[in-house]
């Protein structure tokens, strides 16, 4: 190596040990540390900038014996080497460089992006794909379970007793009153005047708090939900909680005042 | 481009099996982890044996490097943790000295070494210092002054451009050129293979000596 090419190099890894090199030096960092590793004179040059670094920081120990590098590297060259696919590594490194950080300075903006953090490749970034994709996952499953829960609920609560039909509009189906095996369609009222199960048209029947007052009430019905709904409020109370309903409060003892 | 950046440049040619990378990473570091070693360990041969240690097995571990922390607070931790497992196998209690590798770095490292170190690592430190003082204070005003505020202050090359009020480009030729002067004195102490040349350090003490 001649001796301009020899200073240059030595010039450039001085830079290069104070981490101030530029875009525009010719090289890249990782080209000029290939030459320096095949150049004893800049090895040596290196040592000799680190060791002054050393001494003048109060690192340079007496504990480590001369040519402690030496043995050292003649320990490395023994081992078997390192061969690792570091090319998609090297790569998608972004080094930021000084001159970028200047010129981020001199428009002033906030050069304040985590270099280091972009600098440092992350392996497990395959890995932190399957966040999203297991979080969309979790969230369709549960709106899978939210739907079929809420179906087998309005199933339920179509199947179940029925203690109040919502409006007299019309609604011709049969509606269940009672907990039955057999549901009886009729509109003769007076045929199914003593049943438990009566199943009339809406049409005919209002509201359930608001019946026409030749339709019959089922007495049994009626006591059963007033006594349910007295004995909640009551519960409440004795725990210093309010009704949950209070509406059904109110026509629960409405209903109640009515029957006596 | 940050310490981070650069020393993983180094560390992906040593994954890339280039060793020789690995070296510099060794100049870089080795009085640093001695140091650190030193302060768990105070035999002056088991320093030696157990930095050597700590600097093959962070070669071995580099193959799951991933550069997700920087390069030596990794050394550091893999220093500590073997001069640790050293007293735990020689059946010795850590000292009241011990340094988490968080603050490694910033210990006083030239406390306690005068004690363990033998008369030739004596003589060594205390040739190599002098000659770099010597160096220093030889070296024109702004050399002195560039090197001065980079390696005892730290400073960035801008910021060293602000207080001697020139351009960074003739900063960073100041200290190009204290350090190819300090080099020269070095080289003398250091032979081709990084060893220190005690005879020529003796000669070299005594020609100060006398001057």
């Amino acid at each position: 190596m001649k001796h301009n090419d020899s200073q240059s190099l030595k010039a450039a890894l001085s830079a290069l040990a104070d981490n101030e090199r530029g875009d525009n030096e010719g090289m890249t960092d990782a080209e000029l540390i290939g030459l320096a590793c095949k150049d004893k004179e800049a090895m040596l040059s290196w040592q000799c900038a680190h060791l002054t670094r050393d001494v003048l920081q109060a690192d340079y120990t007496a504990a480590l014996q001369p040519g402690f590098a030496a043995r050292v590297s003649a320990q490395i060259a023994a081992e078997a080497p390192l061969q690792i696919d570091t090319d998609y590594q090297m790569k998608s490194e972004r080094v930021v460089s000084l001159s970028d950080a200047r010129q981020r300075a001199a428009q002033g903006k906030r050069a304040r992006q985590p270099a280091s953090r972009s600098a440092v490749p992350n392996q497990n970034e395959p890995f932190k794909l399957w966040k999203p994709v297991a979080g969309l996952g979790l969230a369709a499953s549960l709106a899978g379970a939210t739907l079929l829960f809420s179906q087998i609920w309005q199933t339920e609560k179509l199947d179940g007793p029925q203690v109040a039909e919502s409006s007299g509009d019309a609604v011709t189906q049969p509606v269940v009153i009672a907990e039955t095996d057999t549901v009886i369609e009729s509109n003769d009222v007076e045929t199914l005047q003593a049943s438990v199960h009566v199943s009339v048209p809406m049409e005919n029947r209002g509201t359930r708090w608001r019946m026409d007052s030749d339709l019959p009430r089922n007495e049994q019905i009626e006591q059963r939900l007033n006594t349910l709904l007295t004995n909640h409020l009551e519960d409440a109370s004795m725990g210093r909680v309010t009704g949950m309903m209070s509406h059904s409060r109110v026509v629960g003892y409405d209903s109640v005042q009515g029957d006596q | 481009m940050s310490e981070k950046s650069n020393d993983l440049i180094l560390v992906r040619k040593v994954q890339a099996g280039d060793k020789k990378a690995f070296d510099l990473l060794v100049l870089k570091y080795q009085h640093k982890i001695g140091n650190l070693v030193s302060r768990f360990i105070h035999d002056h041969h088991e320093v030696q044996d157990v930095t050597q240690e700590a600097f093959i097995k962070a070669y071995r571990g580099l193959k799951n490097f991933r550069g997700e922390s920087a390069f030596y607070t990794w050394l550091y931790r893999i220093a500590i943790n073997t001069a640790k497992n050293h007293l735990v196998s020689a059946s010795r209690r850590p000292t009241d000295g011990s340094v988490d590798s968080d603050d490694a770095e910033y210990f006083d490292s030239a406390s306690g070494l005068r004690d363990i170190a033998d008369p030739y690592s004596e003589l060594m430190t205390d040739q190599i210092a002098a000659t770099v003082r010597v160096a220093i204070n030889g070296l024109p005003a702004e050399l002195q002054a560039a090197i001065t505020l980079r390696e005892l202050k730290g400073m960035s090359y801008e910021e060293i451009a602000e207080i001697m009020e020139c351009p960074i480009g003739t900063v960073r030729s100041r200290i190009f050129r204290a350090r190819d002067a300090i080099d020269k004195q070095l080289r003398p102490l250091i032979d081709n293979t990084g060893k220190f040349d005690a005879t020529r350090a003796e000669r070299k003490g005594e020609q100060e000596y006398e001057a």
